[in-house]
């Protein structure tokens, strides 16, 4: 069988200083499947998203979507490709409704909302009443239909971070980019994400995600390259995954020295 | 049985619009004029709210889009244009030098923003004093005509009254369009967090620009009618003093409402006129007043009643007030 890369990355490097965070970064994310990208603290896992998202640049390397190169891009260009991202630390806009919130994903796409909304013609409400019920779909999609006329900044963090699966999903994505979307997050909401995550890749959307949560990734994802001082060192399926020495090495440390100690 | 919140807005909006329409029958004529200049200043500000609030950048150049307005208006109305037509054109030539302006410095943000419009304004205060044969040097160009539209001419100050809130109330009105716009909800979405912003394909450079047009172009209209107020205008009137004065009146105001412009300037307009006795001391009034509202109402005189509201369920002993619009 043969295998589609959506997104892939060759030889990606990248050094803050002296310190080199990506070393000969090559990966490559099938479409429709769900790949996460694991690693110790400081392994570069986040480097690795900004690189691909163009919030950093890579020293070298290249980055191909769809067999496009990605380098000369800007970070607003990736929306309009398909290419979605959510940060670390949650980022909604506060002082919006969820439900604006959820809208926002519509601006770029909809160049008669704005000076068509601005007039009110009717092509641009027929757009914007479009929006308006995708949106609410998508916010029931992630089970925030109940809340949708708070503000954003009122709503537990775990649901903020629900709003910006929901926010990213409004642009249509074809990729998914989730940034540890259940860091800080209690057992009960990390399940919850769980199975949004499941169910959005159902639906026909790659998803590529980086976690610490090693049973949350492990029950996820059909594939999984796992990261180590800005290296790959090693990919493949979960139980693979779980088999492979050097994976635990990087993640509990050598073998050796537990003997050692104990 | 609560009455549902918007109904308290409408019904707040339609009172304020009410005695607007009949305050100048019941005042002092001279006193008319105060309440034109805080018609004229709330289209300013309503503009660098647009900009300020929304976008979450500093601009300390008002003023100068407000001169800029003004001597368009009064040059163009001189050789003989209509009003309307040098009303319009003062829009556009200010939104022009705000396009020549926002262009280099829209890059750089909050307080290197301000920075650079600042200088800009201080460089337009030493254009309009020094570019004598087009502005009339320091001591500035008087003669404008009034402003007439057809064969009707605003030359009294009732009449003006009604011209200025008219407009204003144009100006207002698609403010709030502008704020349920696409457009309007990505400058919000700019200045909440620009990096998730552009992550959902907000162009944010883009979108800033587009409001600092908006902004300068209001500004400029602004200065326009003021031109034809007294009919005289000299750089006195644009100087950064009054772009600080502008940055104040929509921070007092509120910056986060498009409300916020038009109360910000009434309010400001009105104490500077009754503490006119204290000549340069009511600086020191109204800067303490700034203090004293940034402290206690950071996000303006719009957010009274909220405050109000939240004041008084504190009091009748109520838990969590979380609101739910």
């Amino acid at each position: 069988m043969e295998e589609v890369a959506l997104l892939k990355t060759e030889n990606i490097s990248k050094s803050f200083g002296g310190v080199m965070a990506l070393k000969n970064v090559t990966l490559g994310i099938e479409k429709d499947k769900v790949t996460a990208l694991i690693g110790p603290n400081g392994a570069g896992k986040t480097t690795l998203f900004n690189v691909i998202t163009k919030m950093d640049s890579a020293d070298s390397g290249k980055i191909l979507f769809d067999g496009h190169d990605l380098s000369r891009l800007k970070p607003y260009d990736f929306a309009k490709l398909g290419i979605l991202r959510t940060y670390q630390r949650s980022m909604p806009f506060g002082e919006m409704t969820l439900l604006e919130n959820v809208l926002c994903g519509g601006i770029p796409a909809s160049a008669v909302g704005w000076l068509g909304g601005f007039f009110r013609t009717k092509k641009a409400m027929r757009v914007l009443e479009r929006d308006r019920q995708k949106a609410v779909e998508l916010l029931q999609l992630v089970g925030l239909f109940e809340k949708q006329g708070m503000l954003a900044q009122n709503i537990a963090y775990g649901e903020q971070r629900l709003l910006e699966v929901a926010r990213a999903l409004a642009c249509n994505p074809k990729i998914l980019l989730l940034d540890e979307p259940v860091a800080g997050m209690n057992p009960e909401e990390s399940l919850e994400m769980a199975k949004l995550i499941q169910r959005i890749s159902k639906i026909g959307l790659t998803i590529f995600v980086i976690e610490h949560n090693l049973d949350v990734v492990m029950n996820l994802s059909d594939m999984i390259y796992v990261l180590n001082h800005g290296e790959i060192i090693a990919q493949g399926e979960p139980n693979e995954i779980q088999s492979n020495e050097k994976v635990i090495e990087a993640y509990l440390g050598r073998k050796g020295i537990w003997r050692a100690a104990g | 049985m609560m009455i549902p919140r918007f109904q308290w807005k409408s019904l707040a909006v339609l009172v304020f619009c009410l005695i607007l329409a009949l305050l100048p029958w019941t005042i002092n004529p001279f006193r008319v004029r105060v309440f034109i200049l805080g018609g004229i200043y709330a289209i300013a500000t309503t503009g660098l709210t647009l900009f300020m609030g929304f976008t979450g950048q500093i601009s300390i150049g008002q003023a100068a889009f407000f001169g800029i307005g003004a001597y368009t208006s009064a040059i163009l109305s001189k050789v003989g244009f209509p009003f309307v037509f040098s009303f319009f054109a003062s829009g556009l030539v200010a939104a022009a030098c705000g396009l020549i302006i926002g262009f280099p410095c829209l890059r750089a943000r909050t307080f290197y923003l301000a920075m650079a419009t600042l200088a800009f304004g201080l460089s337009m205060t030493i254009i309009f004093k020094n570019w004598t044969s087009l502005t009339g040097g320091v001591s500035g160009t008087g003669g404008i005509p009034a402003a007439g539209i057809g064969p009707f001419l605003f030359d009294g100050f009732i009449s003006y009254y009604y011209l200025v809130w008219i407009i204003a109330a144009i100006v207002l009105f698609f403010a709030y369009r502008l704020t349920r716009s696409y457009l309007g909800m990505g400058l919000r979405a700019i200045g909440e967090n620009e990096v998730a912003a552009e992550s959902l394909g907000v162009k944010s450079y883009l979108f800033r620009l587009i409001s600092f047009l908006i902004c300068s172009f209001l500004g400029g209209i602004a200065g326009s009618l003021y031109a034809h107020l007294d009919r005289v205008i000299a750089p006195e009137n644009f100087t950064s003093e009054e772009s600080i004065i502008f940055l104040s009146m929509a921070v007092i105001g509120g910056l986060k409402s498009i409300y916020g412009g038009l109360i910000g300037a009434i309010v400001f307009t009105l104490i500077g006129e009754q503490l006119r006795s204290l000549d340069r001391a009511q600086v020191i009034v109204v800067g303490g007043l700034l203090v004293f509202l940034v402290i206690f109402l950071p996000r303006g005189l719009v957010s009274f009643p909220e405050k109000m509201e939240k004041l008084v369920s504190k009091l009748r002993g109520e838990t969590s007030v979380q609101k739910i619009p």
